[in-house]
Parts: C-alpha cells; sequence; structure tokens
C-alpha cells in the first residue's frame, strides 16, 4: 500500500523543494540561517503570556529549498506526539517560515504563516552582532521583530516581540528555546 | 503617544536628501569601477573605504534601534573597510544595495507613526530615535560630500 508521503514523492514535490546546500549566488556571509539545517526540540516558555509551567514542546526542521536560495522550516506546537483533534488554537502552531536571500537589499525577506490560525507575518532578516534579527510588521501594521540570540552549536533562544502602541515598548509575544535533535535521536 | 507628525516629515527631508543634502545615488553613481580602489594623492580614503564606511555606521545606527542587544563596532577601526578596494566586483553594488535598504528601514521608521520618534532608547546613555537619526542624517551628509569630492579629485 502506498502510503501519502510516498505519493507526494512520486510527485516529485519534495524533491524538487528541498535543495542539497546553499545557492552559490548567496554569499558565505551572508549565510544567517545555514546553521539551522536539521531538527529540534523546542521548549515553549512564552506564547502571548507566560506558559513556562505547563511545559509545552514543540519542534521545528529546517532546510536548504529552492535550489539553495531559500532556507524553510516547519515550526510545530505542540510538537506532533503532543497533538490532539482539538488542541488549544491559542497555544497551536503548524506553520512554516520561508526565508529568501534579497541581493537587492542584501538581506532576507521571511515570511511566517500558520494555517492554524491563519496568521501571516512579513518581515526582513539581518545580522546584527551574534544575533538575528528580523524585523516587520503584523497584517494590522504593528512593528515586530524576532531575534534568535544565544547561538550555538545545538540551541538557541528565540523570542518574539512587538512594539506597544506607546511607541517605545516592545512586549513579549513568544519565547522558545531550542535543542538540536541529533540524527540518531531522530532516526529512532 | 503624540503622532509627531511634522518633526517626522522634517526628519525625513534630511534622511532623504532633499534641500541642500546629497542624494547618495546621484553622488555615488558614475564613479567608475578603476576609481573605486584610489585614494587621490593625499587623502586618506577611497571612495571604496567611504561607501562602506557610510554602509557600516548607518547598519549600526538601524541595530542600535531595534536590536536589544546591539553591539556597536570598534571605534573607529570597526567603521572603516579592511581594504582600500573592493574585494571583488560584485562588492560595490552590494554595498550600496546594503546601504539603500538600510536607509529605507530607517525612513520607515521615521515614517511610522507607531514609533515613538523621543523616547529613550533602552540601549540607554539618553538617546532617542531622533537623535540617531539626527546624527545619521549629520553623517550622511558628510561623507557624501567627502565622496563628491573624491569623485571629482579621481576624474
Amino acid at each position: 500500500m502506498t502510503t501519502i508521503m510516498e505519493r507526494v514523492e512520486n510527485l516529485g514535490f519534495l524533491q524538487t523543494l528541498a535543495a542539497p546546500g546553499r545557492s552559490p549566488e548567496i554569499p558565505a556571509d551572508a549565510d544567517l540561517y545555514g546553521w539551522l539545517v536539521g531538527s529540534w526540540e523546542l521548549e515553549v516558555l512564552h506564547y502571548g503570556v507566560d506558559v513556562s509551567a505547563q511545559h509545552i514542546r514543540g519542534e521545528a526542521h529546517f532546510a536548504w529549498v529552492l535550489e539553495g536560495r531559500a532556507v524553510q522550516d516547519t515550526w510545530i506546537m505542540p510538537r506532533r506526539a503532543d497533538r490532539r483533534e482539538h488542541s488549544d488554537r491559542m497555544t497551536n502552531m503548524y506553520g512554516t517560515t520561508l526565508r529568501v536571500w534579497d541581493p537587492s537589499i542584501q538581506a532576507w525577506r521571511v515570511t511566517w504563516i500558520n494555517p492554524v490560525t491563519g496568521l501571516r507575518d512579513e518581515l526582513i532578516g539581518r545580522r546584527a552582532g551574534r544575533d538575528i534579527v528580523q524585523v516587520g510588521r503584523h497584517p494590522d501594521g504593528t512593528p515586530i521583530r524576532w531575534i534568535f540570540s544565544e547561538i550555538a552549536a545545538d540551541s538557541f533562544r528565540w523570542t518574539g516581540e512587538a512594539l506597544d502602541a506607546d511607541g517605545k515598548t516592545w512586549k513579549l509575544e513568544g519565547e522558545f528555546r531550542a535543542k538540536r535533535v541529533k540524527v540518531q535521536e531522530e532516526q529512532r | 503617544m503624540k503622532d509627531n507628525g511634522q518633526l517626522r516629515e522634517h526628519v525625513l527631508y534630511l534622511l532623504n536628501g532633499d534641500g541642500a543634502h546629497l542624494e547618495f545615488d546621484a553622488v555615488i553613481k558614475d564613479i567608475a569601477p578603476k576609481l573605486r580602489g584610489v585614494r587621490p594623492k593625499g587623502g586618506e580614503h577611497s571612495p571604496w573605504e567611504v561607501l562602506e564606511h557610510l554602509r557600516i555606521a548607518q547598519r549600526d545606527v538601524l541595530e542600535s534601534i531595534d536590536s536589544p542587544n546591539h553591539v556597536s563596532p570598534d571605534f573607529p577601526s570597526g567603521y572603516w573597510p579592511g581594504s582600500v578596494s573592493p574585494p571583488n566586483e560584485k562588492a560595490w553594488e552590494q554595498s550600496a544595495a546594503a546601504f539603500r535598504a538600510d536607509l529605507k528601514a530607517l525612513t520607515e521608521i521615521a515614517a511610522s507613526p507607531s514609533r515613538d520618534l523621543l523616547a529613550p532608547l533602552p540601549s540607554g546613555e539618553g538617546q532617542t530615535i531622533l537623535r540617531k537619526l539626527f546624527m545619521l542624517a549629520d553623517h550622511n551628509s558628510y561623507h557624501l560630500g567627502q565622496m563628491l569630492l573624491l569623485r571629482q579629485l579621481l576624474q
């Protein structure tokens, strides 16, 4: 019996989406996201409110796609093992981020879509010291910034903030701590 | 939060190179590739060095506004490129594209009613977005004038 995944692969979709690595069109020093390729466990600390006591776990998977001109992820919360048919929509994401290198601005154009809630955000990503900062707006015009910080070989912190109506205070919307999943663990 | 609408218009006027200020593309467009890495006799900088200095300093301002963990480069060495000439054929245009994009991002901040130009930045020292943008407009204007002079001396 053919599984759904096999059918998709037979159509060639996954093969034509995935790429083995970064396109030579992207300079090495502009590669902000290649280090993310692989799988990550997520610990959800904040999502709208402090949810650290709920011990929500998520997962994220990154790959080079589209002939290596983009890095795409799937960002999932709660993780697949914990998902239920009627999971709380307030803490539910099964979305994707597409990060596309744009040489005309020497930066990355970032699009996040979460079909669970219909949320869609557009940002521009740049390196900022040791961090990677993406700045954009929610669909209602609210300025937002997403930050990869505390970046190490096997871990990072991700925070998402939105500018308050006072025009000066950045309010935390989401905070995740990620730990890389080793290949052997993935295969179990 | 006050709208600061007129104030924003004045800041945008400065940043966009209106009035007595030089406009970025008008200054750099006619600098021939063979001259981009040349220091004129008695001069301390080539057009490439000035272009990169403009880009690096402007990126520093942009990051200082929007990146909470921002650390400025070492002064002065971190604000200048490591070479007199562009390292490759594409470097000049890449640097110019990054400058344009960052300037656009800063003008969007200046124009956005949701940003308080007068609020102290969390990085401290009493700085505000407005002060950063004034300083940047001043800095860009000075070095674009320098670039224009370089262009005339080298041609």
